[in-house]
């Protein structure tokens, strides 16, 4: 993978210096992060997707709207019926990893860990090069927690 | 002597004061003996009034829904779809719909007020919508008085049937707040108009029918109560004793005594019997109305709720299909009775006899609609749930039942068993078949078809018909082999000879290629498109049988096959619906749910009892997956499945594989596209040979039902691990840019070893080494 990374960097220097630019290019897509800064957080509370983000999540209107619902279900301690509505998108849209990560988060935060790693599996086994390199982060990160969690189980 | 007078007036005397005495003593012994046991009678007769009366009054079966309809912009339902749903809702089709439960389509839209409902993430309140339709998706939605565009709503589910025992009764229980004023008018007028003045019995009311009984010289008129005829259908029999009638009176007294009139009222208004469906009594309003009219109680008409009315009297003697004049007739008077002649009431009850019943031709509430599928669904509530909560409890089972998908698939079988008896001179009726419908990510049943009379309550095919699988485990086979650490690929040579297997038993195996054609040796990913028997157990053979086994548990089988080299043809009996469950991880990346049909359970008034998470978990390698998926599509493109395209117009991208065991006794067939899997098995009840393969038979079947939905076709590319190269398709040698190559996917760390002589050749360039290293 990062023989890869290496490789595409390679060829973007080359194409560039070829075409005589001296910069990189700003694309305006978000910096991932490498460390996350909300880890003490529950994963379903770690900020959401913002406005800016809906159409690189790739989501029709609906589901987005269920994910919405989903949130304020779990802002209001109704975590099964936050879960519903996530089903219920998961339904209009069963490949979708974004949808996949979200229910996974809500399980990790409700404790229930083996739950949400196979969820979280299942959503990167969703995701292809035209993911949203937001939801991949959140996927790496969600590993990480669950992880920090499994092997700390007392704490 | 002197004393013996006052002895003879003694003895002459005390025999009328004793005989006085001795009748004022038996009376008032018969009195206090009579009181007590008419005390002790009160008493009795109170006990049972109170005991069956308070708390829980009847044993409700378990109501089992659909799953709700969608609707949202960009969703493949077409007007068709969306009103035959409604039709299914009991929605009425009317002019400028005003009220929940109407629609009015016009033209490429469709205007509808749906239903409230309370599902389990939340109340959904009725909503006015208008729903745009291009030619096969929901264009857009908008609220028709606000024009806002609405992103997503959803109907009502359908009530789909009941689980209650075979001889019971069957009610839907109403509150008396949800039972429109009609009815309760219409009730009242007919039934007992001094309901709300008497405590129970009435005087008058005995006193007309006596005298009308009198003038008649037989029973011509009750004089019951409503609180009467609760009491006769609720605590006693029907027999006409006095001692019946005495019971039925003081029962009557006492149940006013100790309840208000309203909870008379709504008793009785589902208790009351209304019809007979087979073994299945119908009974109270709210079944009723589901069950001659396909609505709820709340949303009947004034003739409709006439007619119910006008049935209390004997709902056998005015059976509106058998004796429709009768009951017509028996309507019109509940109506002029409501009326009572009032100018106020008029023209409504002038306009509501001027309509005609109504009814359905025939209900579609009950289990004899769907028994395939409620099967499904008692077998899976049965492992968290007593059979006796299930008959009894009234429990809300909201399940993944999808009606469109469901009427497809039987009018798939019905019309294609018909067919293909036809086209083959074989006996009419033959040929059975079981179908499972599912989807692929989520793992929900769709729709379960368990005979050619779908309706008919009987062996479960789809269920219950365990048949040899034959070809179908091939790609089991295929997934063990490029799992396996044998190095396997889809361009790894196979050979395919006439071969022997000397069996532990010694006994010896020579299976058979289909046709006795046999290709000497071929590719791995063409043993699959053509189903070659040989080379199949070849492959078996080489990476054990036990290593199927083990992929066949990985993929959910439960049983314990033995490792016998006939496995690798298939000799292993399995239904459709465990069929389906081996299918859906290769469907859905590798990773494995259960198949489901239950999403929630609530309890009789709602509240939610128990949820069907979604959960999923890796059954085996997403590259692997991926790779016997594309060998599928290989199958509908070019092998034993082609014959989809000239059968679905919508067979594009879709993995399936056929089946067929010795001497065509079962016929199958097992496909999916990105969104829906189906299974189907035909064949014959006696295990006589059906005359059948499996894209003779079972594959017409899935065509038929799934070219009217919308299936989808698999878009996804390979998941990263998996990556395409060329190979010479003569040798499987890597031919990467070499011409005449054949494109194949492969695991990235399990290329073939060798290379084409032409790459070799042309990967010694140092711009190719260049080109190499970059990609």
């Amino acid at each position: 993978m990062i023989l890869k990374n290496l490789r595409l960097f390679v060829v973007f220097v080359a194409i560039s210096l070829l075409a005589g630019c001296a910069s990189l290019g700003g694309s305006g897509a978000m910096a991932p992060l490498k460390t996350n800064p909300w880890a003490d957080q529950l994963p379903y509370e770690w900020p959401p997707y913002q406005q800016s983000d809906a159409d690189d999540l790739a989501l029709g209107p609906a589901p987005r709207a269920l994910l919405e619902e989903a949130d304020f279900h779990y802002e209001m301690g109704r975590f099964d019926s936050s879960a519903a509505s996530l089903e219920r998108a998961l339904r209009l849209e069963p490949r979708a990893p974004v949808l996949w990560y979200r229910l996974a988060a809500l399980r990790a935060s409700q404790q229930d860990y083996s739950t949400a790693n196979r969820l979280a599996e299942k959503a990167r086994s969703l995701t292809t090069t035209t993911t949203s390199k937001r939801v991949v982060q959140w996927l790496d990160w969600l590993s990480d927690w669950l992880v920090a969690r499994v092997s700390r189980p007392a704490a | 002597m002197a004393r013996q007078k006052p002895n003879s007036k003694r003895n002459k005397s005390p025999k009328p004061a004793g005989f006085k005495a001795w009748l004022r003593y038996l009376v008032i012994r018969g009195f206090v003996i009579g009181s007590l046991l008419g005390l002790v009678w009160v008493a009795w007769l109170d006990i049972q009034v109170l005991n069956q009366f308070s708390g829980k009054k009847w044993s409700v079966p378990a109501r089992v829904y659909a799953r709700p309809l969608e609707v949202y912009p960009g969703a493949a339902i077409t007007a068709d779809m969306l009103t035959k749903e409604m039709a299914a809702l009991g929605y009425r089709q009317v002019k400028n719909p005003k009220r929940a439960g109407q629609f009015e389509k016009s033209g490429n839209s469709v205007h509808l007020i749906s239903r409230p409902f309370r599902f389990w993430d939340g109340d959904e309140a009725a909503r006015e919508l208008k729903v745009n339709f291009d030619s096969a998706h929901i264009r857009s939605i908008v609220d028709p008085n606000s024009n806002v565009s609405i992103s997503l709503a959803r109907l009502d589910p359908a009530l789909i049937g009941s689980i209650y025992p075979s001889h019971g009764e069957d009610r839907i229980l109403v509150r008396l707040d949800q039972v429109p004023q009609s009815l309760v008018s219409a009730l009242l007028a007919t039934e007992d108009r001094r309901f709300y003045d008497h405590w129970g019995v009435d005087p008058r009311s005995i006193g007309r029918a006596l005298m009308a009984n009198l003038r008649a010289g037989g029973v011509a008129q009750g004089g019951s109560t409503i609180t009467q005829q609760l009491v006769k259908n609720f605590f006693l029999d029907s027999r006409r004793t006095l001692v019946r009638k005495a019971n039925e009176a003081m029962m009557a007294l006492l149940l006013e005594f100790h309840f208000s009139k309203e909870e008379i009222l709504e008793a009785y208004l589902n208790e009351i019997y209304l019809g007979q469906d087979g073994a299945r009594s119908i009974h109270g309003f709210g079944l009723a109305s589901w069950y001659w009219f396909q609505t709820p109680l709340e949303e009947l008409s004034l003739h409709e709720v006439a007619l119910l009315v006008g049935m209390v009297k004997g709902p056998s003697y005015y059976h509106p299909r058998r004796y429709p004049e009768r009951a017509l007739e028996r309507r019109n008077l509940v109506l002029d009775l409501m009326g009572g002649g009032s100018p106020a009431w008029a023209e409504q009850v002038e306009t509501a006899k001027r309509q005609p019943l109504d009814i359905v031709k025939r209900s579609v509430i009950g289990t004899s609609r769907h028994p395939a599928f409620i099967d499904l669904v008692r077998d899976q509530l049965k492992r968290d749930y007593r059979s006796a909560d299930l008959e009894s409890e009234g429990l809300r089972i909201y399940t993944t039942f999808d009606p469109l998908v469901q009427r497809s698939a039987e009018v798939a079988v019905q019309n294609r068993l018909k067919q293909l008896e036809k086209d083959g001179n074989k006996a009419v009726g033959s040929l059975q078949a079981g179908a499972v419908f599912t989807t692929t990510e989520t793992a929900e049943v769709l729709a379960v078809v368990g005979a050619r009379d779908a309706k008919a309550d009987g062996f479960n095919r789809a269920l219950s018909a365990r048949r040899p699988i034959g070809s179908l485990v091939k790609p089991v086979v295929l997934a063990a082999a490029l799992a396996g650490p044998e190095g396997l690929t889809l361009a790894s040579r196979v050979k395919d000879e006439p071969i022997s297997i000397t069996m532990r038993d010694g006994q010896i195996w020579e299976p058979k290629n289909y046709g006795d054609r046999y290709w000497d040796e071929v590719s791995m990913h063409e043993v699959l498109v053509h189903s070659i028997n040989i080379a199949t157990v070849n492959v078996g053979m080489q990476i054990g049988v036990p290593a199927v086994v083990a992929q066949l548990k990985q993929l959910g089988l439960t049983q314990d096959p033995q490792p016998y080299p006939s496995l690798l043809l298939g000799a292993l009996e399995l239904t459709p619906l465990e069929v389906a469950g081996l299918y859906q991880p290769l469907a859905a990346g590798g990773y494995r749910r259960p198949l489901s049909a239950i999403r929630e359970v609530r309890d009789s008034v709602g509240e939610p009892l128990q949820r069907y998470p979604l959960d999923v978990k890796q059954a085996m390698s997403g590259q692997v997956a991926a790779l016997v998926r594309w060998n599928m599509q290989q199958v509908v493109e070019r092998g034993t499945a082609r014959g989809l395209s000239w059968q679905m117009p919508n067979s594009a991208g879709l993995a399936g594989k056929t089946g067929t065991t010795n001497d065509l006794r079962d016929s199958w067939f097992a496909g999916f596209g990105g969104n829906m899997l189906g299974v189907v098995w035909v064949g014959r009840d006696d295990n006589k040979p059906a005359g059948l393969t499996g894209s003779s038979g079972a594959m017409r079947i899935w065509a038929d039902t799934m070219k009217n939905l919308p299936l989808m076709p698999i878009v996804e590319g390979l998941p990263n691990g998996a990556e395409w190269h060329a190979i010479n398709p003569a040798t499987g040698a890597l031919a990467d840019g070499c011409s005449d190559t054949e494109r194949l996917p492969f695991l990235s760390d399990r290329l073939p070893l060798e290379q084409d002589a032409c790459m070799k050749k042309a990967g010694s360039g140092v711009l190719n080494k260049i080109f190499k290293w970059f990609k």
